[in-house]
């Protein structure tokens, strides 16, 4: 019997991933004290959460917070793998140092960019005012606390796309440039009809890992921003993470958990969908 | 014959040595209970005198106590303690919590009633800075208190000068000095931290270091016993919030930089010179001070709406942990905690220890540091109130700092800041009462 061989890898699935997913679930349904579970409460959470107004303000935050991110992570991520794949041992080198946003922990990041765009004492706000711009309040501005935001996220995730990326560029076959070469092609086509078709399914996955991610993301917002000001930077996970710790029914919060789970499972259908893992 | 006589004797001799390794290390089991103490101060951390002064007092403890050891697990923002309190965790068996967010704690149903304990072993509880029955909560004492501590106002002499103006003694002479800071240029006059970064505890530093004071410096009153109901006055939270919006606007003292600040922020402002003055715990002088701004820090009493007002003190307390599996030798370790002792050590690191005796005792208040930390110890004596805090702080301090910062950037009113916090409180108070 072959599925025997799969029983520890299973079983160890079954209490790592699917036990906690299934409890987080049936908590969603309940009315808990801290995480101990109260009693049924059927719907109710659902419709409380689903029903407020904070709710869907918190879900479009997420959805632009991982729209702009992933964007700009993708466009600089593919920028930087071409430009240095390009560029011999000095892209290389360049490669090397790029790497070094995506190896730091998110706190670092946030405790970085904190003291960077800080208006008061950050050395962005220093040289905007030496070339005579108003910086503003930066982080502390509603209107602008979510660009920065993204604009940093993309920052320490876009070394990510360019490793994945200049992977999948580095085992293109030379003979496919050469053909276009043959055909009189130029270095438009050569990225139209070799380069791009070859990184989309990488393209594809990267961007799904990175979606999940932005989607789950909390620590560099606390560190960044606490979800302000005024909500502005609020998303479903730092809700779900502020509604855990801080709320005697967790409950809610659960649902907000459940609502992450749902949209990270439609990307993946979208993503695979897209690349065409599906359907081969 | 021989051979098999040696044998024997080797077996008996290999047997004794085994009976006598369980026997030891059964004993040895026996007589060393180890308790779990969770706080924020790393003993790995050489820049903190806190955190040597807390290894001298375990190792002393230890030594009076040769059955107990001490392990320290760090908790820097006391969030693990809680959870472990939410989840009826046996561990830590012991912990440090502030006063503040000590109702939180106690909320969880998880923290040991100390009354008994104290009543039982004839604790002498009268020796104190000041009289901790008002630190009670719901009647019953839960925390050995370690410190106090109370808002000071943290200034820049060098800058106060410059501006041609005293550290202020009321908040009507800060919003007079507004003009005079602004000659300053590019500097924060006056911080007010509204805490817009710094983590998801919300406006955490201005609840702690300016408002808790403002609203309650008439009353006293800020939650109820039980730490639910609101019970700020009134006009008195009207007139904080107007002070708040005053002083970032008409008054001209505060930038609108300081919207994002928090705790951190003020540090940094103050240590590297780009806010002038501003409310911050004395315990964090000598940091500002060492990191920095040397001789050029200066500190007065805080503000208050009267010059003599009363400023909200607050500490650090020693509990036990109700489903702790080590309750008696935990209870010992806390017990020796608040002994003069323990917080003579404690004093030498820069606390504002909460044993009053310790200040007649201690060599260290012959010295200089010791000598401020005196005067800060006089200071709470004659300007502290404890007041109680609610069940739900965390979450007031997420409704305080949006209304206040709505006000602020949105030009809102104070009334329409104070009805939104009134509103968003109840709800979060609803929400534990389902």
């Amino acid at each position: 019997m072959p599925v025997i061989w799969f029983i520890p890898v299973l079983a160890l699935l079954a209490l790592v991933t699917l036990y906690p997913t299934g409890f987080v679930i049936w908590m969603s349904f309940q009315k808990t004290s801290y995480f101990q579970l109260q009693g049924f409460v059927g719907l109710r959470n659902y419709a409380t959460i689903l029903g407020s107004g904070s709710f869907w303000e918190m879900a479009r935050v997420s959805l632009a917070y991982l729209a702009g991110s992933l964007v700009l992570s993708l466009i600089f991520g593919l920028a930087a793998a071409l430009v240095f794949n390009a560029s011999g041992r000095t892209g290389a080198a360049l490669r090397v140092l790029t790497l070094f946003p995506w190896t730091l922990s998110m706190a670092v990041v946030g405790s970085i960019w904190l003291w960077m765009l800080n208006p008061s004492f950050g050395p962005i706000a220093y040289f905007m005012g030496q070339a005579g711009l108003s910086p503003g309040l930066m982080l502390g501005d509603p209107d602008v606390a979510l660009p920065l935001t993204i604009l940093v996220t993309a920052w320490w995730s876009f070394p990510y796309v360019m490793v994945m990326v200049s992977a999948a560029i580095q085992s293109i076959p030379a003979e496919l440039y050469e053909a276009i070469d043959i055909d009189g092609g130029g270095a438009r086509q050569k990225f139209r009809y070799v380069t791009l078709p070859h990184l989309i399914p990488t393209l594809g996955s990267t961007g799904l890992n990175l979606s999940i991610i932005y989607l789950t993301l909390v620590t560099l917002l606390i560190v960044l921003t606490g979800g302000g000001p005024l909500g502005a930077t609020t998303t479903l996970s730092l809700e779900v993470f502020r509604g855990t710790l801080q709320s005697v029914d967790i409950g809610p919060a659960a649902v907000l958990s459940i609502t992450v789970l749902v949209i990270n499972i439609a990307l993946g259908a979208f993503y695979t969908r897209l690349t065409g893992r599906v359907t081969g | 014959m021989k051979s098999q006589s040696m044998r024997v004797s080797l077996a008996m001799t290999m047997a004794g040595l085994i009976g006598t390794f369980v026997a030891t290390g059964a004993t040895l089991a026996q007589a060393q209970t180890e308790v779990v103490y969770a706080t924020f101060l790393d003993p790995a951390n050489k820049n903190d005198p806190r955190s040597e002064a807390q290894t001298r007092i375990i190792e002393a403890f230890e030594k009076a106590n040769p059955g107990i050891k001490v392990r320290v697990l760090i908790d820097t923002n006391q969030q693990t303690t809680l959870r472990a309190l939410r989840t009826k965790s046996n561990s830590p068996d012991a912990f440090r919590v502030n006063n503040f967010n000590a109702p939180e704690f106690v909320a969880t149903g998880s923290v040991l009633a100390l009354d008994d304990l104290i009543a039982r072993d004839k604790f002498d509880m009268k020796d104190w800075l000041l009289p901790l029955d008002a630190a009670k909560i719901g009647g019953k004492l839960y925390g050995m208190q370690q410190d106090f501590r109370i808002p000071v106002l943290l200034y820049r002499k060098g800058m106060l000068e410059k501006a041609g103006i005293k550290p202020p003694r009321t908040y009507d002479e800060v919003c007079e000095s507004g003009t005079k800071l602004s000659t300053l240029g590019n500097v924060v006059g006056y911080a007010v931290p509204l805490g817009t970064s710094g983590g998801p505890g919300g406006a955490q530093a201005f609840a702690e270091l300016m408002f808790s004071s403002m609203a309650t410096e008439t009353t006293g009153k800020y939650f109820a016993p039980d730490g639910r109901e609101m019970i700020i006055d009134r006009d008195q939270l009207l007139k904080t919030l107007q002070m708040v919006k005053d002083l970032y606007g008409k008054c001209g003292t505060t930038s609108k930089a300081s919207i994002q600040f928090g705790y951190n922020e003020v540090h940094d402002g103050l240590r590297a010179g780009n806010v002038a003055m501003s409310n911050f715990g004395l315990y964090r002088f000598r940091a500002v001070q060492s990191g920095g701004a040397g001789d050029d820090l200066g500190w007065a009493p805080a503000p208050a709406f009267k010059a003599d007002g009363k400023l909200v003190t607050y500490g650090y307390t020693a509990a036990v942990n109700a489903n702790a599996s080590q309750k008696e030798a935990a209870w010992q370790f806390i017990r020796f905690l608040g002994s003069p002792e323990a917080q003579a050590i404690a004093a030498e690191a820069g606390e504002v220890v909460a044993r009053a005796s310790v200040y007649e005792t201690s060599p260290h208040f012959k010295t200089p540091d010791g000598e401020r930390q005196k005067q800060w110890s006089q200071f709470i004596r004659e300007r502290g109130q404890f007041v109680s805090y609610s069940v739900a702080l965390t979450t007031f301090h997420q409704v305080l700092g949006e209304a206040a910062q709505r006000m602020i950037l949105r030009n809102g009113s104070a009334e329409d800041a104070r009805s939104e916090i009134e509103k968003g409180y109840k709800e979060a108070l609803a929400k534990i009462a389902n």
